[in-house]
């Protein structure tokens, strides 16, 4: 047997179904599937196509919807970086002449002409710091480098020793862990820390505030905590607060722009932001970054 | 052209030109209110005149302005040997790093990017004046 094929037989007849081969040294019998084996084969291998040409259909539906997303998402960008841009110029106007008639005409004209005066300074300069807030928000996506090596337990020191007066006139106290490097942006991580710590050192109903920042690296990235013993965040709230100008506080100075800001740096470098109520009282403000190095997230 | 209410001659002369009458009239006045005398063009080459005929202890200036660009003014200004030691401000919206170290190459001493806070314009202005006194200049 020379191993070439001369004749093939091909038979489903027989009770068991075979192949002949015929080749020059002699016939070699191949059993064949039976009809039902061969039917069932042939359905499967349908079904198999079937749902190929499904999965493809969804990845390029997957692929569509990222790519019409990220379009979204980049004419938000755009929008909003003109909107904030766009408005600030006749706002700087306002404002400037505002405070103009303030400086020149307080006392010179009546209490309520102070009053409407003081409430046009006011307003522009808030609207002011919210058309600023927006630009920021719109530009985090498109100005950071998210390929530095960030030793988070420096930023941190830094971020800390900025807030070195308010820690000493608050009696504050703020402990922090042992903090890993990370690839980011330091610029944007230092911002997120920034809001965080500041967050904690300021709403704390009365108490001198304890502020912990923690960090790790586990398998899955990156996880940093900033806890502390204030007013916390209840029930609804917690998801509320990471709305761009939503506050919690009415009445205070910010525009409720913050944690926005550090949400869409968190997403920027892979991760989620979150805020849990603690048990002892006060909230712990988490976040997770991926690994960028490892190729996790 | 329109002329702060000081006319006194040690009082520093700030030339502003920009095509937007409402930046025009904020930093016009806005200036004024600090004490400083304001010549205001709406044009490079009202600007550009401004500057010869009157020698302005500063010169505040718009990038994009019909006419002659704010960069252009700047350069004309540094290449007159009888005004071309005015300190200049360059100001624009929007502009890249690139834009401004051109500012700076076409002889800017200062850029601000709009929008600017009145506080802003002023600060900068006073820094650029420094303790120098006004310059002996002719009466517009």
């Amino acid at each position: 047997m020379d191993g070439r094929v001369t004749r093939l037989n091909l038979s489903e007849n027989g009770p068991e179904g075979a192949a002949t081969a015929t080749s020059g040294g002699g016939a070699v019998v191949v059993p064949l599937p039976s009809g039902k084996e061969f039917a069932d084969r042939q359905a499967l291998e349908g079904e198999l196509r079937s749902t190929r040409a499904e999965l493809e259909r969804n990845a390029a539906e997957l692929e569509r919807r990222t790519a019409e997303l990220e379009c979204v998402r980049s004419d938000f960008e755009q929008l909003a970086y003109v909107v904030s841009h766009d408005l600030s110029q006749p706002l700087t106007t306002v404002a400037g002449f505002a405070e103009m008639l303030a400086r020149r005409y307080r006392g010179r004209l009546d209490v309520d002409a102070d009053e409407f005066i003081h409430f046009i300074v006011n307003g522009s300069r808030r609207l002011q710091r919210m058309l600023d807030d927006l630009m920021t928000y719109s530009r985090v996506g498109s100005q950071a480098t998210l390929t530095q090596r960030v030793d988070c337990s420096a930023l941190v020191g830094n971020v800390i020793a900025s807030f070195h007066n308010s820690i000493i006139d608050l009696d504050a106290k703020v402990s922090v862990g042992s903090l890993p490097t990370v690839s980011g942006s330091a610029e944007q991580l230092g911002e997120v820390f920034r809001h965080l710590i500041a967050n904690a050192l300021e709403y704390t109903d009365g108490v001198a505030p304890r502020v912990e920042v923690s960090g790790e690296r586990d398998h899955h990235g990156f996880y940093f905590a900033v806890a502390d013993n204030g007013v916390g965040i209840k029930g609804r709230q917690a998801e509320r607060i990471f709305e761009i100008f939503q506050r919690l506080h009415p009445h205070d100075s910010h525009t409720g722009a913050g944690l926005a800001i550090c949400k869409r740096i968190v997403e920027k470098h892979g991760g989620t932001i979150w805020v849990e109520s603690r048990p002892e009282g006060g909230s712990r403000f988490a976040f997770t970054i991926a690994d960028r190095e490892s190729g996790e997230s | 052209m329109s002329v702060g209410p000081s006319a006194n001659p040690v009082t520093p002369l700030i030339l502003v030109a920009d095509d937007d009458a409402d930046i025009l009239a904020l930093a016009r006045f806005g200036l004024a209110d600090c004490g400083y005398e304001v010549v205001t063009a709406v044009d490079g080459q009202d600007a550009l005149e401004l500057a010869l005929a009157l020698r302005p202890d500063v010169a505040v200036l718009d990038v994009n302005m019909p006419g002659l660009t704010g960069p252009e003014v700047a350069t004309r200004i540094r290449q007159d040997e009888s005004i071309f030691d005015t300190p200049l401000i360059l100001f624009s919206a929007a502009a890249l790093d690139d834009d401004v170290s051109r500012y700076r190459d076409a002889g800017a001493d200062q850029f601000l990017g709009k929008p600017f806070q009145l506080r802003q314009l002023v600060e900068t202005v006073e820094g650029l004046l420094g303790s120098a006194p006004a310059r002996a200049r002719n009466a517009a």
